[in-house]
């Protein structure tokens, strides 16, 4: 009958249909992304996620707090940066956020897998790098979650503050612990292309280490003088001892989109041809004063405009006096190019602290000290393409390293100064710390154009908030307040650092 | 009135199915009665009507001049006419041979059949919760080409708006509030017993934001028989997880059999005209300029005053410039739009005959928006097919086949140099949009334009676009199978696979010469993009419908099987080297390409019984329970149940019916869970990624380096799925005879066990967490009046209105959460905190003194606050809205209105209007310097480092003014926010259908003409004068409610049509 037959086919249907087991409902594996992955294969973005952030927007803020660039007429993008108007929103997600949950935890992953599986040159590169981070956050915040950060998938979401001292000495035992790690074992995996930053040479990054424990103790000069002082000595006792004598640097840039420098990225390609950022006068002053002009032109295009190098007094950006309609173009702007890789650390700095160990502590010799400071200065020229540094820093010179014998704050001064110099546009945050630290360049008592104003001296951003004090700090983050009740309280922009306690110089 | 055609449709289809009634009539003694059935109201004979004899299945119907002929056996002597919109009448036969019978017109259909859940017909009678059907006939008078637009301001309870006035753009609708933070809100889509796809195409992105529109207006509204709206979970609940937000099943025509196997031909022609419907309201004071100064290539309106005299404007190219009076052109907006056109049209032809029936319809929509070019069109073909076999006795098949094209153009919203719109509102106010419209002019190139900040908008109409274009075809199977009484069953296996092409492109900006120093420089890009959607869903039910004297019961018992899967591809090349050459290869750079792929996957068994005692109480009981492949394992099952009632006590009381001819109240009670989104358990790695909100850096690097870093969100292996319970207590009471109608209903849904990515400090190494969190409640009323005012034989007056409140509470959050943040721009956020409702706009304000006077900086600026304040909600107090219907013989005119009241929304329209200097507010104190009243500024600090304030003498200068308003005035972030109260007339239709005597003579069965205006006035509060607060572009669910970033204007429109049968 051929409803039965109907009624079959009906039935076989249903009965496929009603087919139904675990396995089917089985497919929530993520097919975009996976999860599992190599430490090879993660190591780069801890190592970039650092150097977008540093070579980026902590660029931008150490630039204008070092008086490196200033906020340009006719855009605002940064002058709330420019008037130290800081609010805790402000370097939240896109720099903190980056470096914890980006940086910071893929680092961390790298650290534990590598540890795990004894793979000590990955474990090496994997902590130098989070040391490296770790110092610039508690540099910049003054307390940071440290050794309960990171452990979100141990259910811990909430990680306590510790002041910045007790991280910097745990900064010191854990690159110690990764240094001291067997590195002859039989079969070490060796990093090759991954690692973006030294290809491989795992004696830069013990030189590397090297260089950041020596700028962790030599941070501390001031506030705890005597831990710097037996930090450096320690250093300098091993006769082995390496510092790093190369640059620190992601090069992996192109002119392509998502490929570029994350400068050029966002100031150029982004907001369009840089509207924003020029140089700031207290700068151009001193290189101009100083006949420093050849680094100068290298370092900063000529006005779109037309005119010789002009710059802007610090924070001038309302300027009354200049016509309406004045922008950007009117200014030399620094040069920012797709290609230009981001310095984790310069050869100069690198020399320059070695400079300045010797002097402080006597760990070698002031021909020594002097050596290391002129080859700082010829590294920097160098890296524009220059080899007349000696016409700057020979006998008599403008730059010329202070006699034997001469007051020690000259030589802090002449250091520091050429720190100023060298690390602009590149590692300006750095040159920040270390005027919050040394007070070099000094602090002008008079406004910017004053008549006694003196070139290269620190001026208080004309449009300050601060009542005419000069940033040491940033707030911690709007979202740490509304996540972490460890968060401390709030802060003011201007409230020290607990390393930056060397008294005015009157 | 019934027409004579339609009428007749009804007895060719009825006759048929007496006739199958009529198979086994037993030819006992009988007497045969005859008769004339004739209407009340008109004295017309009525065909069609069914006589039955009572207690038995004998019967006929009348035929075309209303006679009938029946045999009565001895054994009764009742006769019973019924007949679809009339009162039913009985008749004892008393041995009479004739019997002429008047029938009364129903004014509501008690036995209205609605389509409850899994598409099964139910009386509406029966029904323990709130369900609305609106006719097709009804739905397709306002003659929109979407049909969600169409149900507009016709159901209670629901609140449907458009995104914008672009052709083809998205619909949004929100049932009873909403329920989901992170999830879906918007309802389930059930298209002939079968899901289908709603989701958005389209982009929130607020530099250049598209909507290709939601893919439920694919549907063709002319093939819609009924949309019933379910909103409640009482009626929802079999429909399982992704009814938690309402259901609308929506039923489409089908062929009917006629005798002789005649067609029906359905023809519809319609032309539409679109004008804005509302512009930002301008000043005519000021314009070109800053500052106060006349300045040339601003994109401001901070210029001096106007004064009428001759002035050059613009750059001066080959050393020539243009010259015209400095005056305001009141109306350069206005004149920049185009009238929009639309052609829709639509033919069908159904028929059948006892063994099969068809339909075929092909439907066809071309529209050109308001923009000028053809950048904002839409056009969508539609063809659709259904039949019905009839195998044997007892298997019946039927199939459904849609195929929609569709290709529509959007002109992007938001900032930057995309957004057409954004150029517009910065466009000054003496400066005409028509004299830079043709851009080979010198004047008007990218080198030469006028403005140094902005795009000349021709350019971007000229030289970007988009184009998405989709294939769809959906459709289903279904089989019934009569088992043997009381058994039957069913099975429907469907699909809906959909694919899209999507491709954007923008052109190189590289100003020279006058704009050499031009901020705005874009490379340029094509971006091809395609979207593969697909689901699959299957039914089968097991009925037993039954008798028990005075009780019958139907049940059923269900299993369903529903996959989704999607796959999406994109390619860009990121600049573009060729001119007018938008192609992947036209780069100077690699392609860059990105995939990303989702399958779900749902099985559930459910089960329902319903039972009436007498017909006049109903009792409802159903379950169902869920496997989900979204959830973890060991919770990826759950169990729903569910429970109403419906109580017609006029039935139980007739004495009630002599002033109430009906009143039914009835309850309900239901859960309804709802899983998670994929693949959101376990943490995962992604491809390396870096941001800082402006350039981007990402894998894999030059030098063959590619990398992953560490998910940014902790998975959750113990996630629950969301839980909601709904109780709802209703009634339906209808008054003097019918005249006045009040459907009531109040209903309290709670929401558990929220999903929600809850955001978690970095330091933890993460940004989020999924979590289970929170409860929110919604509570509220729906009320629909229903009024007939007259009714005469050739005059009916009906008025309807509606009634809708909903109270929205986010109960709680949890421990560590005191709010979490929804979408946001800059300063503002739209969050959800505990105690209020979902949906609270936060922001700054200004800072005050302890004397609460407002503190300003040294530019006698008011300085805002560093913590943000409350400034309302995106919810409605309530919604209300009505209509009315007059027919004056074969005229009839009906108007709806909506009405909506209270509720803020963010308007980047109302903020950049501000900074730009454009609107009348601008021009307070016509310009000239004040001091913000009851202000202080810092002058020192005391001991305690705190600020001393004293009063106020900085006044806002010329050079500031731009800042004060850009900066929010005294309002600060609150300058952002507008109210979204509104009256809308909604829809206005004149209809006419030419008397059948004219047609006699022809092949036409009638003819109808109309002429429809949507949209034509709109009624906002004073002061909100920048745009239609329905307006948004941030997608269609819950973040859409934070307001509009530039969107493109709302539209007015006339529709003339044409509808024809043969």
């Amino acid at each position: 009958m051929i409803s039965k037959k109907y009624s079959a086919v009906f039935f076989g249907i249903m009965m496929i249909m009603m087919i139904s087991c675990e396995s089917w409902l089985d497919v929530n594996d993520d097919p975009n992304s996976p999860s599992e992955v190599s430490i090879e294969l993660v190591l780069p973005t801890g190592i970039s996620s650092v150097a977008w952030v540093v070579g980026g927007r902590y660029q931008v803020l150490g630039a204008l707090w070092s008086q490196h660039w200033t906020q340009s007429l006719g855009a605002s993008q940064y002058s709330s940066i420019d008037s130290y108007d800081i609010i805790s929103s402000d370097f939240d997600d896109r720099e903190f956020g980056e470096l914890y949950s980006g940086a910071l935890n893929d680092l961390e992953f790298v650290r534990k897998e590598a540890l795990k599986q004894e793979s000590w040159n990955y474990f090496l590169i994997a902590t130098v790098m989070q040391a490296y981070t770790f110092q610039i956050l508690a540099d910049l915040y003054g307390e940071i979650p440290f050794s309960e950060a990171l452990k979100g998938q141990d259910d811990n979401i909430t990680p306590v503050y510790e002041d910045g001292q007790a991280v910097y000495d745990s900064l010191i035992s854990r690159l110690d612990y990764a240094l001291t790690r067997d590195f002859e074992k039989e079969d070490l995996p060796e990093p090759g292309k991954e690692d973006i930053i030294f290809d491989g040479d795992m004696d830069q990054w013990i030189a590397f280490a090297n260089t950041l424990k020596l700028k962790i103790f030599i941070r501390q000069s001031e506030a705890r003088p005597e831990v710097a002082r037996k930090g450096v000595e320690m250093l300098y006792a091993d006769e082995d001892i390496e510092f790093l004598e190369t640059y620190a640097v992601m090069t992996n840039f192109i002119d392509e989109a998502g490929k570029r420098n994350p400068l050029y990225a966002t100031e150029i390609i982004f907001l369009g041809d840089n509207p924003n950022l020029v140089i700031s006068n207290t700068l151009l002053s001193f290189m101009t004063e100083n006949g420093d002009l050849d680094r100068l032109d290298a370092m900063f295009n000529f006005p779109d405009a037309g005119g010789g190098h002009k710059g802007l007094v610090q924070g001038n950006y309302n300027d009354p006096d200049e016509p309406a309609g004045t922008n950007s173009n009117s200014y030399s702007k620094p040069v920012f190019d797709p290609n230009y890789p981001v310095f984790l650390m310069m050869l100069s700095e690198s020399l320059l602290l070695q400079a300045e160990a010797i002097i402080r502590y006597d760990v070698d010799s002031y021909s020594e000290a002097k050596k290391k400071y002129n080859d700082a200065i010829e590294a920097s020229f160098y890296l524009y393409g220059f080899s007349n540094a000696e016409n700057f820093y020979g006998p008599g010179q403008i730059y010329a390293f202070p006699a034997e014998g001469s007051p020690p704050e000259r030589f802090i001064e002449a250091i520091i100064v050429q720190k100023w110099i060298c690390l602009a546009n590149f590692q300006s945050l750095e040159t920040f710390f270390e005027h919050n630290r040394t007070h070099y360049p000094k602090e002008s008592p008079v406004p910017g154009d004053d008549q006694d104003y003196e070139a290269g001296e620190f001026t208080v951003s004309v449009n300050n908030v601060t009542s005419g004090r000069f940033p040491r700090r940033l707030l911690f983050p709007e979202s740490e307040y509304a996540r972490n009740p460890n968060t401390p309280p709030r802060k003011e922009v201007w409230e020290k650092i607990w390393w930056d306690v060397k008294e005015e110089e009157q | 009135m019934i027409s004579h055609r339609i009428l007749k449709l009804w007895f060719f289809s009825l006759s048929l199915l007496v006739c199958f009634l009529s198979f086994d009539i037993s030819h006992a003694q009988e007497l045969t009665v005859q008769g004339k059935v004739i209407a009340a109201d008109d004295d017309q004979p009525v065909p069609g009507v069914t006589v039955l004899v009572k207690n038995t299945d004998i019967g006929t119907i009348t035929n075309l001049e209303g006679i009938y002929t029946i045999n009565v056996p001895s054994f009764s002597d009742t006769l019973l006419f019924s007949f679809v919109g009339m009162e039913p009448v009985e008749i004892a036969v008393d041995g009479r041979q004739e019997i002429d019978v008047v029938m009364e017109q129903e004014l509501y259909e008690m036995q209205e059949v609605v389509v409850t859940a899994l598409g099964i017909k139910r009386e509406s009678k029966a029904l323990g919760y709130s369900a609305t059907s609106v006719e097709g006939d009804d739905l397709m008078k306002g003659e929109d080409r979407s049909m969600l637009n169409s149900l507009q301001g016709k159901v209670a309870g629901v609140n449907i708006t458009s995104a914008s006035g672009a052709p083809g753009s998205s619909t949004r609708i929100i049932m009873r509030g909403f329920s989901s933070l992170g999830g879906s809100n918007q309802p389930l889509f059930i298209v002939d017993g079968m899901p289908v796809n709603n989701s958005q195409t389209g982009s929130t992105s607020i530099n250049g934001g598209t909507d290709f529109g939601n893919k439920v207006n694919d549907l063709n509204p002319d093939d819609i028989e009924s949309v019933t709206v379910l909103k409640g979970a009482a009626g929802t609940a079999l429909y399982g997880s992704r009814a938690a937000n309402g259901v609308i099943v929506i039923t489409t025509r089908k062929g009917e059999s006629t005798e002789e196997g005649r067609s029906q031909i359905t023809f519809s022609s319609g032309y539409t005209m679109e004008r804005p419907l509302r512009l930002v309201k301008y000043q005519n004071d000021f314009g070109q300029g800053i500052n106060g100064n006349a300045v040339a290539y601003e994109n401001m309106s901070w210029g001096p005053r106007f004064d009428s005299k001759m002035r050059p404007w613009g750059n001066i190219v080959d050393n020539a410039v243009r010259v015209k009076p400095y005056r305001a052109l009141p109306s350069n907006v206005e004149e920049f739009f185009d009238t929009g056109r639309s052609f829709n049209n639509a033919l069908s032809i159904s028929g059948g005959n006892s063994g099969t029936t068809y339909y075929l319809s092909y439907s066809n929509v071309l529209a050109d928006g308001i923009f000028p070019t053809d950048a904002d069109k839409y056009n969508r073909h539609t063809v659709a097919l259904r039949s019905s076999t009839r195998f044997s006795e007892r298997l019946n098949s039927s199939t459904s086949i849609n195929y929609v094209k569709k290709q529509n153009s959007y002109v992007p919203t938001g900032q930057g140099e995309q957004s057409v719109y954004n150029q517009i509102m910065q466009t000054p106010r003496d400066i005409s949009l028509r004299e830079i419209s043709n851009i080979n002019s010198k004047w008007n190139t990218i080198d030469n334009y006028y403005s140094l900040y902005t795009i000349n908008p021709y350019f971007i109409l000229h030289k970007n676009g988009n184009e998405n274009n989709e294939d769809r075809v959906y459709g289903n199977l279904e089989l019934d199978y009569a088992i043997a009484e009381p058994f039957s069953a069913k099975l429907r296996v469907g699909a809906d696979v959909s694919n899209e092409q999507t491709k954007q492109w923008s052109a190189k900006i590289d100003p020279h010469g006058n704009n050499e120093f031009s901020a705005l420089r874009d490379p340029g890009n094509n971006v091809e993009s395609s979207r593969y959607r697909m689901e699959i869903n299957s039914d089968f039910i097991l009925n037993y419908t039954k008798s028990f004297g005075d009780i019958s019961v139907d049940a059923l018992v269900g299993h369903n099987i529903n996959q989704r899967s999607y796959k999406g591809i994109s390619v860009a090349s990121n600049d573009q080297l060729i001119e007018d050459f938008p192609h992947l290869s036209n780069t100077t750079q690699s392609q860059t390409g990105s995939e990303y792929s989702q399958i779900r996957r749902l099985t559930g068994i459910y089960t329902s019984v319903n039972m009436s005692f007498k017909n006049y109480l109903f009792l409802t009981a159903t379950a169902r329970n869920d496997w989900s492949s979204t959830l973890p394992e060991q919770n990826n099952s759950f169990f729903y149940p569910g429970v109403n009632a419906g109580f017609v006590f006029t039935d139980l009381f007739p004495g009630l019916k002599s002033f109430m001819p009906y009143g039914k109240i009835r309850a309900g009670w239901a859960r309804v869970g709802n899983d998670a989104p994929p693949y959101s358990i376990y943490s995962t790695f992604t491809t390396g990624y870096h941001s800082d909100g402006f350039g981007y850096l990402s894998y894999p690097l030059t030098g063959g380096i590619n990398a992953y870093e560490l998910g940014n969100q902790i998975g959750n292996e113990n996630l629950q799925p969301e839980l909601s319970t709904e109780f709802e207590l209703g009634t339906d009471l209808r008054f003097f005879a019918n005249r006045l109608g009040i459907d009531f209903t109040w209903y309290d849904r709670t929401i558990t066990d929220l999903i929600w990515a809850a955001p978690i400090a970095y330091t933890s190494g993460y940004g989020s967490q999924l979590i289970n969190l929170g409860e929110i409640t919604n509570r509220g009323v729906e009320a629909l009046l229903n009024i007939v005012a007259l009714r005469t034989k050739n005059v009916e007056w009906e008025f309807s209105l509606n009634f809708t409140k909903n109270n929205n509470k986010l109960v709680r959050l949890n421990d560590e959460l005191d709010k979490v943040v929804i979408t946001g721009i800059g300063q503002i956020q739209f969050v959800g905190k505990a105690g209020r409702p979902v949906g609270i706009f936060e922001g700054r304000t200004v800072t005050r003194d302890d004397q609460g006077r407002i503190i300003v900086d040294n530019t006698g600026i008011p300085k805002p606050s560093e913590d943000l304040v409350e400034y309302g909600t995106s919810e409605y107090d309530y919604m209300t809205g009505g209509s009315t219907r007059l027919r004056l013989g074969n005229f009839s005119v009906s108007a709806t209105v909506d009405v909506r009241q209270g509720g803020i929304m963010y308007s980047r329209t109302k903020e950049i209007s501000h900074w730009s200097g454009t609107v009348p507010r601008t021009t307070y104190n016509m310009r000239e310097p004040f001091i913000v009243p009851n202000s202080v500024y810092e002058i020192d600090q005391d001991d305690n480092g705190d600020p001393v304030y004293t009063e106020n003498t900085i006044p806002v200068d010329r050079a500031h003014i731009l800042d004060y308003w850009a900066n929010g005035g005294t309002e600060i972030d609150g300058i952002s926010f507008i109210d979204k109260s509104f009256i809308k007339l909604r829809e206005v239709v004149a209809m006419y259908r030419l008397p059948v005597s004219w047609l006699k003579k022809m092949p036409i069965e009638s003819i109808q003409l109309s002429a429809v205006g949507k949209n034509l006035l709109l009624w906002t509060p004073a002061g909100q004068y920048y745009i239609d607060p329905e307006m948004t572009t941030f997608g269609n669910d819950l973040a859409a409610d934070f307001g509009e970033f530039s969107a493109t204007p709302a539209v007015r429109s006339i529709t003339f049509n044409l509808r024809m049968n043969f």
